[in-house]
């Protein structure tokens, strides 16, 4: 699979979860990936694992909310991997911060810079080459949670609304200069950081289960797909949308196991 | 919202014999409209227009079946000015979609799609000096309900109509928007939200923890109705104690 031979991306989060799927996806569709993450243990043995099976990885120390950091590794993905084509933006902090009336300005803050501000930084940085060449696809990970909420995530939820509109501002900006930008909104998807909650036998991650029309929680490669679909040219008409990947979750109003009223 | 804010207009609710359509009627009424309440029975048509007189307005009923747009236009024909149309005539199959009939598939579209549109235009013809039209829609205009695969169709239409009337009829000064109510107490719900287990896990999944009542609506369509909401229009506004926020998630 040659769809992105020749390509660029850089991914940010690239070293677990989501991210991780994504940039080994692009990988094996033939880009070049820069593996964002604040630490480089993951992304370097992920560069490797890659480089092993004939893949070309770089793994990056930054951490986004870090202007200059941010610069610094669109500038070092140009420079040793010939330019930037793609942009991925996985890094996000936690979800749940706790009850709203107890939710301390610096967890707010901490949270809307990873995750807004953290976005635009990497957005604004990689346009800087996209622009050049007229040519860029930029994919944001929001969350099902900008259709729909739990409780005790309000700066998570604000955030991820918030990329939803950046995304389609950015989109509005950047249409007639080449540059498409989408958002992909996931479910409830298998990760590191969901796993401890799908072990645990509790009522709410089998309703969790219960009530996704599929019946089963989704995989990262699962997002990842839709990702690579919006970096592909397959979308090259598709600008400012948010793709949600949730199997139907947010599109049903009724589950559990009792009987459906007939 | 002041008490008399629809003093001397005249407003047709449809649906109005029992339920949403009712509790709607009698909220116009009580805010001084005039109103002309619209069902296929005249018994349940009284009650409402005695209700509504009880709140200290004025109603009159209009036995009309709005599934047959001839006997609709005649009542707004008759009526010397008309500013105000709720179209809250709804029907409801429970049926898992693998059973469902084509009587049943057109027993709900007619009602509550087909029959919201004609109405619709047969009030806007009459909306001379402008008005403000209101749908009735639902949850299942953005969620999926397992069994209301008509309804929830029929609802969807309803509101990709509401956004097609009010666009190609803001230059005649009618406003359309749409009202969605939640899991609302009415004899549509009844049964439903009485079963121990099945209503319970309804009422779980509200986050204000209950049912609606009828007249919680009032409040949403007195703005609707209302020079209140002058610049508003194609919209659908939610009365559902949180449901589509949480997307039904037990808080």
């Amino acid at each position: 699979m040659s769809r992105l031979a020749g390509k660029v991306a850089l991914v940010t989060g690239a070293g677990r979860g989501i991210g991780r799927a994504t940039a080994t996806r692009l990988a094996a569709e033939g880009a070049a990936v820069a593996l964002v993450a604040r630490r480089t243990e993951d992304t370097a043995a992920l560069a490797a694992e890659l480089a092993a099976v004939g893949g070309k990885a770089l793994a990056l120390a930054a951490d986004v909310t870090d202007e200059s950091a941010v610069e610094d590794a669109v500038a070092r993905t140009v420079a040793e991997l010939g330019g930037l084509d793609i942009l991925v933006t996985c890094a996000a902090a936690p979800g749940a911060s706790g009850p709203a009336e107890e939710t301390s300005l610096e967890q707010w803050r901490s949270l809307v810079d990873t995750d807004l501000t953290g976005v635009f930084l990497a957005c604004r940085a990689a346009a800087r080459p996209m622009l050049t060449s007229r040519s860029g696809r930029i994919v944001n990970l929001a969350s099902f949670h900008v259709v729909a909420t739990y409780p005790q995530r309000a700066a998570y939820v604000a955030a991820k609304a918030g990329v939803v509109g950046l995304t389609q501002a950015l989109a509005v900006e950047w249409g007639g200069r080449g540059i498409t930008v989408n958002a992909v909104a996931p479910g409830p998807i298998r990760t590191e950081r969901t796993s401890w909650f799908i072990r645990q036998d509790t009522g709410a991650a089998a309703g969790m289960t219960g009530r996704t029309p599929t019946g089963r929680i989704g995989e990262p490669e699962e997002v990842a797909d839709v990702i690579a679909f919006l970096a592909g040219d397959d979308a090259r008409h598709v600008t400012g949308q948010t793709i949600v990947v949730d199997g139907g979750w947010t599109r049903n109003a009724w589950w559990g196991s009792h009987p459906f009223p007939g | 919202m002041s008490g008399r804010d629809l003093a001397g207009r005249t407003a047709v609710v449809t649906g109005a014999g029992g339920g949403i359509g009712r509790a709607l009627a009698v909220a116009l009424a009580g805010a001084g409209a005039d109103v002309v309440a619209v069902g296929r029975r005249t018994e349940p048509l009284e009650e409402t227009c005695a209700a509504a007189e009880a709140a200290g307005g004025r109603a009159r009923p209009a036995p009309a079946d709005v599934t047959r747009p001839g006997a609709f236009a005649a009542v707004v024909d008759a009526l010397p000015r008309l500013g105000v149309l709720v179209a809250a005539a709804g029907a409801v199959v429970r049926r898992p979609a693998l059973e469902l009939t084509e009587e049943e598939w057109d027993a709900v579209v007619d009602v509550n799609l087909k029959a919201a549109f004609f109405c619709a235009q047969a009030a806007a013809r009459r909306m001379t000096g402008g008005g403000s039209i209101v749908t009735v829609t639902s949850l299942t205009q953005a969620v999926g309900i397992p069994t209301l695969a008509a309804y929830g169709a029929s609802k969807g239409g309803l509101a990709a109509l509401t956004a097609a009337l009010a666009t190609e009829w803001a230059p005649l000064g009618i406003r359309v928007n749409a009202l969605a109510p939640g899991r609302i107490r009415t004899p549509m719900t009844a049964r439903l939200l009485a079963d121990p287990v099945v209503g319970g896990s309804v009422l779980e999944r509200i986050p204000l923890g209950r049912p609606g009542e009828p007249d919680e609506l009032a409040g949403a369509v007195l703005f609707l109705a209302s020079s209140a909401s002058s610049y508003v229009t194609g919209q659908t506004i939610a009365v559902d104690g949180g449901w589509l926020a949480s997307g039904g998630v037990r808080g």
